[in-house]
This record gives structure tokens, sequence and C-alpha cells, in this order.
């Protein structure tokens, strides 16, 4: 017990640690790049990995190591604010779902079905089509497909754990509504929502990625690592490392953010602490 | 004596599915005196959790009326209501919530009170020193005490706001037979020292425990009132033939 105690803290510095660094080299992105991510020069592109240009260059000439620094950026951000977004939404509805009665409760879920009931990516191409390109488009319409998720994690959370012995306790010491969800409902539905949560990270990362590609997120220029990669899928034979470069940022991301939410919810849990 | 508390034809329905219905409860009657210890025995279904959670306000009765210290149920607000009446859970340690330190939920009826933290945290450990458990477990966990001390921690939590009928629903089922004794001569301790300040409703299908705690009893049987009366009495010498069943299946 007690060593399990160590090694769960020690591994949430540890990702939690990987996870801070990743934010702030992406902050300051801007001054870590070793040439002008937009610079475009012809006659060096698709240049293989060397010792000028790391990462090589892509077919415009630009330094792929630059542009894979600065698309940090674009990529994790954008990804944290649509992730934070459902995640908000998403646990609130559900936990009024949870708690409400009936009528409330059954048009919420019905709304959520609708949204469940299309392919999200596509309906997500509709709505970024409908408000317009952009990055900012790109990640309303992605936070209006895929709040249902979280709603449903967390009604079923709530509803399971309304039930529960303790919850009547609290009721039966005179815990009003708001308190109810503050102290005993939130705190321990949210250990396997923020799993959810940062597991999405990935999901979200590529479907923000694809809409770019479409021309429905990111513009170019804007280096971001999904279109990115879209970009560079006609070379993946005669240029590799175009592909690479974004693809293995997106897996590093991805893994460190994967890592942190298994850490994170083995901490969460009480028994486990 | 006066009746502390009154049930008069209770009756709950639960909607099971779009057609069946259960009736949990008919025309449930019982009457308990200020200071006496009622049981309440039955086979489980029979309706006595349910008629304690209807008095609790955690089920809402489809007909019927409870009146508590003369007066009627309805028209007391939920805060007064928990202020006399409180509850033990079968679950000692689900009881609690896994987050929350022993000491606040113990305390949480006093802070929603209004009571403030520093005498909260001395009253909490006042009441956790009566029900034998030391101070220092106000900053434990519910998953760091046995089942036994958090149960001695629910009832210090129920006996916070000082209230008047104290309904324990199951509360020795699921410890063990000493742990059981130790909380049954906690009980009888707090009557001893409350006198006819506090009354209590023993729900239990332990029969022998019943006997022994409890100055009557009321026994129910699918959601009926079979028979009432003094503890002894009733079961020593029932008259009722499912009381005698009921009876004989545990002795």
């Amino acid at each position: 017990m007690k060593k399990m105690k160590i090694n769960t803290k020690k591994k949430l510095i540890f990702f939690g640690t990987l996870a801070v660094l990743l934010l702030v080299f992406s902050i300051f992105s801007e001054y870590l790049t070793p040439y002008d991510p937009y610079e475009q020069d012809l006659s060096i592109a698709k240049q293989a990995p060397s010792a000028e240009h790391l990462l090589g260059t892509d077919r415009y000439g630009r330094d792929m190591l630059s542009r894979v620094i600065i698309g940090s950026q674009a990529s994790i951000y954008s990804t944290l604010i649509l992730v934070a977004v459902i995640t908000i939404i998403g646990t609130i509805i559900g936990i009024i779902c949870g708690l409400s009665g009936k009528a409330v409760d059954v048009i919420l879920m019905r709304i959520s079905d609708i949204f469940l009931a299309f392919p999200g990516l596509v309906f997500a191409l509709a709505i970024a089509g409908v408000l317009g390109g952009g990055i900012h488009n790109a990640i309303i319409a992605l936070a209006a497909v895929s709040w249902p998720k979280f709603a449903r994690l967390a009604r079923s959370q709530t509803l399971a754990i309304k039930e529960t012995a303790f919850i009547e306790a609290s009721k039966l010491s005179g815990t009003g509504v708001f308190k109810m969800v503050f102290k005993h409902i939130l705190p321990n539905i949210i250990g396997p929502i923020l799993v959810t949560a940062v597991l999405d990270i990935g999901t979200m990362m590529m479907e923000l990625a694809g809409l770019s590609f479409l021309g429905l997120g990111a513009k170019p220029p804007i280096a971001e690592w999904g279109s990115m990669m879209s970009d560079a899928r006609s070379m993946l034979a005669t240029a590799p490392w175009i592909v690479m470069a974004p693809g293995i940022a997106i897996f590093i991301s991805v893994m460190i953010f994967n890592l942190l939410g298994d850490t994170l919810r083995d901490f969460a849990d009480p028994k486990g602490r | 004596m006066d009746n502390i508390l009154e049930v008069k034809n209770l009756n709950c329905i639960f909607n099971k599915g779009r057609k069946t219905q259960v009736n949990a409860l008919k025309d449930v009657s019982f009457e308990l005196k200020a200071g006496e210890c009622l049981g309440i025995i039955g086979e489980s279904g029979s309706g006595k959790s349910t008629s304690a959670r209807i008095i609790t306000r955690l089920v809402k009765a489809s007909d019927g009326e409870v009146v508590i210290d003369g007066r009627s149920s309805s028209d007391i607000s939920n805060k007064e209501l928990y202020k006399i009446v409180q509850m033990v859970f079968q679950t000692p340690v689900e009881s609690f919530n896994p987050r929350v330190k022993l000491g606040d939920g113990v305390g949480e009826s006093l802070r929603n009170n209004g009571v403030s933290k520093s005498e909260t945290k001395e009253r909490v450990e006042k009441l956790l020193v009566e029900c034998g458990l030391p101070k220092e477990y106000y900053d434990k966990y519910p998953h760091e005490v046995s089942g036994g001390e958090c149960q001695r921690a629910a009832i210090a939590r129920a006996l916070a706001n000082e209230p008047k009928i104290l309904i324990c629903d199951e509360a020795t089922s699921s410890l063990d037979v000493t742990v059981q004794k130790e909380i049954i001569a906690l009980l009888n301790g707090i009557r001893e020292k409350r006198g006819s300040d506090i009354s209590i409703m023993f729900i239990s299908h332990d029969i022998a425990l019943v006997q022994q705690f409890c100055d009557k009893v009321v026994v129910m049987n699918k959601g009926q009132v079979v028979e009432k009366g003094d503890a002894n009495e009733i079961i020593m010498n029932s008259k009722e033939d499912y009381t005698k069943k009921l009876i004989a299946s545990v002795l």
C-alpha cells in the first residue's frame, strides 16, 4: 500500500512535469525556433534531415523543426481549449440530468441522442461549413458534437452516486443542492470524467487536424501539426520526414497526456493514494 | 407519555415498469412514545425501511400522515425535520463520503446550521468521544477505520443536532456479533444519558436483539403491520401465525 502510494505520486509528478513542460514549450515556441517557420526557400525544398535542418524541410523549403515547434501552439492550445469546453459543458448538463426529475432529463438526453446519432466528424463538418473556416469555428463545431459523451458519462456517474448512503446521509444533514454537487457529487465523479477528458485530447487533436485538412480549421500558412501531416500525405513515399515530424510530435503529446490521465485516475482514487 | 412520532395509515406505491405496481406499504400505522425504543421486525421487503425512509423524506408516501411531536410532518420544513429526526444507515462505511474526513462528515449538519468552524470541531470531537472514538478520528477518512468505528461515527453524526427521534435502519446488520454488542451498548448509554429526550426506532431482522433492546415492537409483513405491542409479550407468546413463523425461523 505504501509503496504504491509513493509510486503514484512520483508518476503523477513526472507526467505532470512533462505536460507542463510541453505547455511552457508551446507558450515560448516563438523564441525557440531555429529558423523562421514561415519563410519559404524553394532552393532547399524537400531536403532530408541534416545537421542544418534537423527534421528536414517541406516542399516550400521551410524548416520542419521550426514548423513543428511553432505548430505546438495551434495544436496543443486549440485541443486543450476544446477538451476543456466539452468537459465542462458535458459535465454540467450530465449532473443536471442526473439530479433533476424526469422531464429535464428526458429532454436533454434526447438532444444528446440526436448529436450521438450522427457521425461526429461529418456533423462537425456541416457546422464548421456553416460557420466558415478558422480554428475558432473548428473548435465550436467540434465542441457542439462532442459534449454528449461527457454528458452521458456525468449523468450515469451522478445517477449511480445519487443513490448511495452518503448522499442520503448528507441530505439528512440538511445539505443544499449546490453544496451537495460540489462537495459530495463532483469530487466522486470527476475521476473518470477527467481521465476520459485527458484521454480524449488525442482524438480531439486528430479531429481538429481533420477539419484543418479540409480547409475548415487552421488555415495555411499557419503551422498546425494535423494540417501539416495531411498536407504532406502525398509525399509520404518521397519525403517521409515531412509527415513523420508532426506525426511524432502528436504521438509524444498524446502519450504524455494519456499517461498523465491514467496516473491522475490512480491518484484520484483515495483507496490507492 | 406523549407520542413523539405517529404514523397514520401510511401507503406507498412504487411503480415498477409501466404497468406493474408494488404496494410497499398498506395502511401502516404505529406510534413511538417519547423516550421509548420501538423495534420493527419483519423479513426483507416487508416495508420496514420504506417506513423509515418516508419518515425521513427520502421516499414520498402515496397516502397517509406522519405526525412528529404533535405536528403534521407536512408542516415541517426539511431543515427543521432533520433537527428532530436522524437516521443511522445499514452500511456504515458507505454512509460517509470517501473523500471527506469523518469529522467533517459528522459536523456537516452543524456547519449547515451556521455553527462556526472552530465550534463545530469542538462539538464533533466531543460527540466522537461520547460515541467511544478517540477525537483524533476527526481527521481520518472512512476507509481508514473499521465498520464498527464508522458506525460509531455515524451515530455521532446522527446525534450532532440533538434529535428527538433516532432511526436505526439495520444499523447493526452489517457488523459482526461482538461489534453489534458494542453498538447496542453505545445506544443503551445514549438512552440512559438522554432519557426521554431521545426515542429510538430500531429496524432489524435480528429478533433476539430487538427483544433485548426494545420496549415495544411492530411486526411487519408484505407492507402491512401484522402485530404490535410489548416486545417481550409479542416475541415470547405471539398471537399471530406470521409472527410465530418468523420467530420460529430464527430461534
